[in-house]
């Protein structure tokens, strides 16, 4: 999963080697915590959030098999 | 065989751009008019011709006599010397974008790595350039988990998608994704639905609210009722939650 939120950001920012994903598990819901370039911010949250909404969406899709609930956050 | 789809203001401007972008002459094609032109009313309701041109290798003599038939009620000299111009300028503008990396390629590379981290290995993926439009035509087995609800993996796929392009890309373009033609689909599903809930609110005699879409997916239920004298139609609320609103005109 780490992986799938790397490859969905990367080619968006403009320092890729910046971008790094930390996984966060507790009993009832797993975490993954996203790390730009605090110039990329922007670029992976977008206007009206719709970059994190987009990024988001197919996060939850691709882990919807598990049983706790999946979150990304977007920190720098 | 060689087929291209598109739009103008006219038939005649949409076949003569075809003709153009093919560089064949138009006894070499045969001609469908998908969509005639509609004036519609203070803009509203307007639609652009659409015609698909398909190339021939051999030209039969019924197939030509057809062809010059559409000439004649049709393409007035002046209309295809206006175009070709034109149609110069953009020809040159693709050449110079071949020297530049390929947003197209980048864009093909993107999908396909984020797809293998969905789990999906059997991607295939067709482009098709049309103006400042590309549309990624996708097929896999898993489709149903790219297209995700009411087409959100989809959307936010599209999104993704143009936002790398436009990376790398050196005029703005707009990408479009389809799976499966999962959006003709969902364009006839959304015209039905549209005509069930049109009569669903002249029989209630209220206002009846759609879930929020898209703006493009607004547009088709816009356009579909936009005929029918006894509903109006528009939207409320911000987007996301935009929605549609038919309302019996009483």
């Amino acid at each position: 999963m780490q992986k799938l939120i790397e490859t969905i950001v990367k080619p968006l920012v403009d320092y890729p080697e910046d971008v790094r994903v930390e996984k966060d598990e507790n009993a009832s819901r797993i975490v993954y915590k996203l790390f730009v370039n605090p110039e990329d911010r922007g670029k992976v949250i977008g206007k009206q959030g719709r970059v994190a909404k987009a990024i988001r969406t197919i996060v939850y899709s691709a882990s919807g098999h598990q049983k706790k609930k999946t979150y990304v956050d977007i920190l720098d | 065989m060689k087929q291209i789809t598109q739009t103008g203001a006219t038939k005649e401007e949409a076949i003569a751009l075809a003709l153009q972008k093919l560089g064949v002459s138009r006894k070499q094609v045969e001609i469908e008019v998908l969509q005639e032109a509609k004036k519609g009313f203070l803009g509203f309701g307007a639609r652009p011709a659409e015609v698909r041109v398909t190339i021939i290798e051999e030209v039969t003599e019924e197939k030509e006599k057809g062809q010059e038939k559409l000439a004649e009620d049709g393409t007035p000299e002046e209309v295809k010397a206006s175009i070709e111009p034109q149609s110069e300028q953009s020809n040159d503008e693709e050449v110079q974008e071949e020297e530049q990396p390929d947003p197209i390629e980048s864009a093909v590379q993107y999908l396909t790595n984020i797809a293998k981290a969905m789990d999906i290995h059997d991607l295939k993926i067709e482009t098709e350039k049309e103006g400042k439009t590309i549309l990624f035509k996708l097929e896999s087995e898993k489709a149903a988990l790219i297209i995700g609800k009411r087409g959100a993996n989809l959307n936010a796929l599209q999104q993704l998608t143009q936002l790398v392009v436009n990376k790398t890309a050196k005029s703005y373009v707009t990408v479009r994704l389809d799976v499966e033609n999962y959006r003709e689909r969902r364009q006839l599903a959304l015209e039905q639905l549209a005509e069930r809930m049109a009569d669903k609110a002249i029989r209630t005699g209220k206002k009846v609210a759609l879930e929020p879409m898209p703006s493009y997916e607004r547009k088709i239920i816009h356009n579909a009722l936009a005929n029918r004298l006894d509903v109006e139609t528009y939207s409320e609320g911000v987007e996301p939650n935009r929605h549609l609103v038919i309302e019996p005109v009483k």
